[in-house]
């Protein structure tokens, strides 16, 4: 009862599983690759907020010191004269 | 890499494998939902595209799917449909309507009205259709299969299934048909103005909009139809009774993943039920014939008496039976008698479960994961894959259980509406939608439905994390287990079959075989003896199973199911059935692969029943509540009275398209953790917040609606901000509390708190909040907020806030209370402290000179405010008292005019000590340094001031000083010496005390009677006095400030006390031993060991700043001497002629001391008991103000040698007399002499011991000349 149409449908059949498995292969790869991503996106935005955070802070800390120091400057006989107040 | 490169599929695939070993750390804690950017997902259903693939399966099934792939599309239309019923918003209430037919626009507004709901229309129009083609294909479908030739044949469950959803979704459409009146609305509105602007003309279209108004208007129309349509078929109730009986069988062995699914049988079973009860048709004679069982499906009724229909729509099945024809209730005991009420309605009897399932689910994930990422395997084994993919189905099972149950309370809150009567805090006026939901849930209720939320997200993470190897692991499970299946176990039946000539059989397992068989050489094995029915004979032929990772096609798996299920279906077209013709063992087994088989969609499908199985989207939608309200909230009169018929007057309605946020379930759990602020569910607040994912989501790519993701999105916005609001401020107060507890002294807080103050740390609670600290990206709408700084942020003003407040408090007291600003600084330095560790703040330092306004200017607020009060408040009212060491006001009498301060603020307790019990506590505390000013204070002083601040202080003091000698001072002065005599002698012993007294008194009557002595000139003197030992105790706390300073520094310098030595021992080995022990605590060597060379520099001079920080011995006092002695010097100050080294005249009274003998024989008179003290009125500072003057004018000995009372006092030390001369008591006179000898002789002490070290200090040794005498006589 072999045919050999039949023959021919179990080999597509077989080569429709392998097909498939390529397909999943490449899929789940490709699933790989985005839960990587994630991550990727997860851990830079972590370390981006840290440095974020940073910066900031940084940023407020010159605010401060600025305000602290007030600096004046003029031009006499042709030089630049710089007075700095440090009030502390 | 170019883009010609070839890169082979190994390579591909060792790059993706390679991924894994990047390390990409996240050190936030994981508290929220699944965070994903990017969201990926395979859908592999193919809806039966590729059934023409499969030709050597049974023709029969393969032309069921065609079936299938048709009435699945409609299934997706009718969801379509149900989307666009649900979110129907009304239009024509935002349409202007013309007021009247002459209005001259009306034609215009009918035009744009036709123009803006005719697409609309169109879908509602498109909707009736399709209700007609479903109804008919669905009748259709029934007719074919009850047909009396194929009414005996076997349907398949995946066919009856179908079938079961057509009845669903017939149940839903209607039901939201019936809801929906804003869509009827809506078309009459099109309707009106259409038949105004005539554009239907034709009559087709006019009957079209006839059937289409009346289709809208009539209620249950679908379900009616259906009905109808169906009890024209003969037979229609027997497949029904199989429909109903495949989701009862399917309901109760859990053959269903989604929590919707769950729902769907239930509404089958309801519905299903309905349409079958008819006038043909009698369902509880159905139950007596044993088609259905009644009693079955009562429990289930009983169980879920409520389903979600549709979004916040709901159903109770058991209503459809209510409503059927033959309804008797004596066959439902359990759903008709309403008590007890169904297990759905409390979720604190699924609590206990849910928990235990929880964690140990969890702890098994847990050992599974550890050792999938500790140990490598090439490829597990089949036994470990099953066990794998068993894992992973329990996981999505679990997950979608406490789903349901999550789903099935809130269903049930809102089909069953608290009310006022129920539910005291529930207003009498609430409105609907805040019925069900925002009153409707207690404290637990909500705690538990937190604690499930966040258990569902939890393990949703856990899950998705791993879904790789779960999806691997279970595509290779199922591949093996159906091969094996298909290759090995059907072998032996195939065998039996041929041999006995089963061709049915046989035909079937071959077609099975062929369906799906992946054979290792591309066909079957022709040699296999099974095939030609034999066994396996000695040389026994092996069949090698091949392993992929790849589970069957949707089709493929459909084909095997159903072929095997008509291998022992007990149903088989009049034929017996075939079960007979099979063993019992391989049946077992073919039923056995068919069941589980029923999960491998699921599995196959990882991601997508994952999401299913989580989604708790629904929890938001009030899509239904909407339309009930119309749009508008009912204002009535608040007003507390007997209401009359005025008030209807004030009926009002508020136009309002959403309902606010407290009513939302999301932001009513999120509320409800932050309001009770229970520690152990703080954890959980993000869970609550993700439910917005869920709904946001939910909209874009089911409901695919711009509006709703919009609301949802305003609301999350709104929400959002409230959240970091007051988490912020839970966050502060928790410490504020916690460091206001920790600085409150142990004992203190152990009483206060048993007097029910509780002000123990623990009182705050233990808050946990430092994982909610770490969250640096929060994913909310695909945005990731960064919650740390936003609090962050928020904190720091706070802290700014709480100084500033710290600061006016002190701005709006006296000066006492600057031992309350200290400790409240000091709280505020340690909550700062605390809560650095979690956030970035600024520098501490920085905020305070910042709210002390230092950092423009050279001095601040307290500085400022600290001088304010000595020169208004502490000079002029301030009497010094050396015994107790502190300056305190005179009772009763105020001498200056009184001090107008800013008037004081009103600050929260958060802003201060943060609470109101630690707020009494400490008020309690700082009450005891009311009142007066002591070294307390002056320590305080000095560590607020500072160098700097003191400075300024006592610069500012001495020119206060200057103003007093050179002003009021100078002129009593000079006024007095007028009125001094110009001679006064010492009297001779021989006149007796009591003579030498009267002599005193008669000769400086005029300076007695002076009337201003005691109100002004003694004041004056005394606000001098002050300035003096203000400066001179400020130095000693300064210097005992320095001290410990030195001290604690001591260890580090290497300065140890000398050890104590017995005798014998060496007091040099035992230093060095001491030397050596804390060798690691020396600053300079270890830096100079261990650091830069710069470092070791900078230690180096730090450390000798601090070792010669007091060796110069400067003197803050001397100092002020020294200024206060140029003042005396400088013209302004009446001095005598200079008379350097001339005779003195004893009898002369020009000298300034002459002057203060007189003042002093003035106060040492003594007083009546109802009159003020000298002591009481003035203090010390009269006497240091005195004794100052005349040291620095170099007068002392000569004051100490010719003063009166001095004198009086000798006298009477050599008679003893006492008597009353001219009124005053002798002896009560010579004793205050003596008092005031021994205090002053203390001044001078003092005083000399200044100035001595000051003349010390200047280096130049004093060498006295004496020169000769100028004659200066007359």
């Amino acid at each position: 009862m072999a045919t050999p149409q039949r023959e021919t449908i179990q080999k597509q059949i077989q080569q429709d599983w392998a097909n498939r498995e390529y397909i999943e292969v490449i899929t789940g790869s490709i699933k790989k690759i985005t839960d990587f991503l994630n991550s990727f996106d997860m851990s830079c935005r972590s370390r981006l907020a840290t440095l974020n955070e940073k910066l900031t802070s940084l940023e407020r800390k010159i605010d401060y010191l600025e305000a602290c120091v007030s600096i004046t400057y003029f031009k006499f006989d042709n030089k630049l004269i710089i007075f700095i107040y440090i009030y502390t | 890499m170019s883009v010609s490169e070839k890169v082979s599929l190994s390579d591909a695939l060792s790059n993706v494998d390679v991924l894994d070993e990047l390390t990409l750390p996240d050190e936030q804690p994981c508290i929220e939902a699944a965070p994903c950017s990017i969201l990926y997902q395979a859908n592999f259903d193919t809806n039966f595209e590729d059934r023409n693939g499969f030709v050597t399966g049974i023709a029969k099934y393969i032309e069921e799917a065609t079936v299938h792939a048709n009435l699945n599309e409609l299934l997706e239309q009718g969801n379509a449909h149900a989307v666009m019923l649900y979110t129907w918003r009304c239009c024509s209430r935002a349409i202007p309507q013309p007021r009247s037919n002459e209005q001259p626009d009306r034609v215009h507004i009918y035009e744009r009205t036709v123009q803006v709901l005719a697409p609309e229309v169109n879908k509602l129009l498109q909707f009736m259709y399709f209700q007609r083609k479903a109804i008919e294909r669905f009748c259709g479908e029934v007719r074919r299969l009850c047909h009396a030739e194929k009414r005996r044949d076997f349907v398949s469950e995946a066919y009856l299934l179908t079938l079961g959803k057509f009845v669903n979704m017939f149940a839903v459409l209607d039901e939201l048909k019936n809801m929906k009146s804003s869509v009827k609305n809506d078309y009459s509105t099109y309707r009106r103005a259409a038949q105004f602007l005539k554009v239907m003309s034709d009559s087709q279209s006019l009957q079209e909009s006839q059937n289409l108004s009346m289709f809208l208007a009539t209620q249950n129309k679908i379900r009616d139809t259906v009905k109808d349509a169906l009890e024209k078929i003969t037979g229609y109730e027997e497949l029904l009774c199989d429909v109903v009986n495949i989701c009862v069988h399917m309901f109760e062995t859990k053959m269903y993943l989604t929590p919707s699914e769950k729902h769907m049988l239930v509404k089958v079973m309801g519905f299903g039920l309905f349409l079958m009860d008819s006038e043909v048709c009698n369902i509880n004679r159905l139950d007596q014939k044993k088609k259905i069982r009644l009693d079955r499906i009562d429990r289930i009724f009983k169980n879920l008496e409520v389903v979600p229909l549709f979004g916040d729509m709901q159903i109770a099945p058991f209503n459809y039976i209510k409503r059927s024809k033959h309804y008797d209730p004596s066959k439902w005991p359990l759903s008709s008698s309403p008590s007890p009420p169904s297990p759905q309605a409390d979720l604190m009897v699924h609590l206990p479960q849910i928990r235990d399932e929880h964690q140990d689910y969890i702890s098994e994930l847990a050992r599974y994961s550890n050792e999938v990422t500790t140990t490598f395997k090439e490829a597990p084994s089949d036994a470990e894959n099953r066990a794998v993919s068993d894992l992973c189905l329990r996981g999505l099972q679990l997950l979608s259980s406490w789903c349901s149950v999550l789903t099935e309370l809130c269903s049930w809150k809102l089909l069953h509406p608290t009310d006022h009567a129920t539910n005291p805090r529930c207003p009498p006026d609430a409105e609907e939608y805040e019925r069900a939901t925002r009153y409707n849930y207690t404290s637990e209720e909500k705690f538990a439905v937190i604690e499930v939320v966040a258990m569902i997200k939890g393990l949703q993470v856990l899950m998705a994390r791993m879904e790789t190897v779960f999806a691997d692991a279970a595509r290779r499970a199922i591949y093996a287990e159906l091969q094996d299946f298909v290759t090995l176990a059907l072998r032996e039946p195939l065998r039996k079959a041929i041999k006995n000539k089963k061709d049915l059989i046989r035909s079937i397992i071959v077609s099975v075989r062929e369906t799906c068989g992946d054979w290792a050489r591309g066909c079957e094995p022709q040699q296999d003896p099974a095939l030609r029915g034999k066994k396996d004979s000695e040389n026994s032929f092996t069949i090698k199973v091949p392993r992929r990772n790849v589970g069957p096609s949707s089709t493929q798996l459909y084909m095997v199911r159903t072929q095997l299920e008509a291998l022992i279906s007990d149903k088989s077209g009049g034929r017996r059935t075939l079960r007979k013709d099979l063993d019992a063992g391989i049946l077992q087994q073919i039923e056995t692969f068919h069941r589980q088989s029923f999960y491998w969609t699921y599995l196959l499908n990882l991601a997508d029943s994952l999401a299913k199985c989580c989604d708790l989207s629904q929890l938001w939608y009030r899509e239904f509540y909407l339309e009930m309200t119309m749009g508008r909230k009912v204002n009535k009169c608040t007003v507390r009275h007997q209401h009359n018929e005025e008030c209807n007057d004030l009926i009002t309605m508020e136009k309002r398209i959403q309902f606010p946020i407290e009513m939302s379930m999301p932001w009513i759990l999120t509320e409800h953790i932050l309001r009770s602020k229970d520690p152990s569910m703080m954890e959980y607040v993000l869970y609550p917040l993700d439910l917005y994912n869920d709904s946001a989501q939910y909209a874009l790519t089911v409901f695919k609606k711009q509006f709703l993701y919009d609301e949802v999105e305003a609301e999350v916005n709104l929400c959002f901000d409230q959240f970091v609001y007051k988490l912020s401020e839970l966050v502060y107060s928790h410490y504020k509390q916690l460091a206001a507890s920790m600085l409150l002294d142990a004992r203190y807080r152990a009483e206060c708190a048993s007097r029910g103050a509780g002000a123990s740390p623990s009182a705050g609670g233990a808050g946990r909040y430092a994982s909610l600290l770490r969250q640096r990206h929060v994913a909310l709408l695909g945005r990731h907020v960064d919650l740390c700084a936003l609090v962050a942020q928020r904190i720091n003003a706070d802290m700014h806030r709480a100084l500033d407040a710290a600061v006016a408090k002190f701005e709006a007291g006296d000066i006492t209370g600057v031992v309350e600003l200290e400790g409240l600084i000091a709280v505020n330095r340690l909550c700062h402290k605390l809560l650095s560790r979690y956030l970035t703040l600024d520098e501490f330092d920085a905020i305070l000179r910042e709210s002390d306004h230092g950092v423009l200017a050279p001095y601040g607020r307290i500085t400022l405010h600290v001088f304010w009060e000595l020169n208004y408040d502490f000079l002029p009212n301030y009497c010094y008292n050396a015994a107790t060491d502190r300056f305190v006001k005179c009772r009763g009498i105020q001498f200056a005019a009184p001090v107008v301060r800013e008037k004081p603020q009103q600050f929260g307790h958060a802003v201060l000590w943060g609470s109101k019990q630690l707020s009494l506590a400490y008020s309690a505390q700082y009450a005891q340094y009311n009142g007066f000013v002591g070294p307390q204070h002056l320590h305080a002083l000095v560590r607020l001031l500072g160098y700097q601040g003191v400075s300024v202080v006592v610069s500012e003091l001495l020119g206060v000083a200057r103003m007093l000698l050179h002003g009021n001072l100078a002129q009593f002065t000079r006024a007095l010496a007028a009125a001094m005599p110009r001679h006064c002698k010492l009297p001779r012993y021989d006149y007796g005390s009591n003579g030498v007294l009267g002599y005193y008194h008669a000769q400086l009557t005029d300076i007695v009677q002076y009337p201003d002595a005691r109100t002004e000139l003694f004041h004056s003197f005394r606000e001098l006095g002050n300035i003096i030992l203000f400066c001179m105790l400020i130095e000693q706390a300064l210097s005992q400030e320095e001290v410990t300073d030195l001290l604690h520094a001591a260890p580090f310098q290497n300065i140890l006390p000398r050890p104590f030595t017995a005798e014998g021992e060496k007091p040099e080995t035992k230093q060095k031993r001491l030397e050596a022990k804390y060798a690691s605590l020396q600053i300079v060597q270890n830096v100079e060991k261990y650091g830069t060379a710069k470092q070791s520099q900078l230690s180096r001079e730090g450390d000798l700043l601090t070792r010669e920080r007091l060796c110069c011995g400067l003197s803050l006092f001397s100092v002020v001497l020294r200024r206060l002695k140029a003042v005396l010097a400088a013209p302004a100050w009446p001095a005598p002629p200079p008379s350097q080294h001339t005779y003195i005249h004893t009898d002369d009274t020009a000298e300034f001391h002459r002057l203060w003998s007189a003042l002093q024989f003035l106060y040492c008179i003594p007083v009546g008991d109802t009159q003020f003290t000298v002591e009481e009125l003035f203090g010390e500072g009269l006497h240091w103000a005195g004794c100052t003057i005349i040291a620095l004018l170099g007068q002392q000995r000569r004051f100490e040698a010719l003063d009166f009372c001095y004198h009086i006092l000798r006298v009477q030390r050599v008679d003893g007399k006492d008597e009353l001369v001219k009124g005053i008591p002798l002896k009560r006179m010579v004793d205050r002499i003596r008092r005031f000898q021994v205090l002053n002789s203390q001044i001078f002490s003092v005083l000399s011991r200044h100035l001595a070290a000051d003349d010390e200090r200047s280096g130049v040794e004093h060498v006295r000349c004496f020169p000769p005498p100028a004659a200066h006589h007359p």
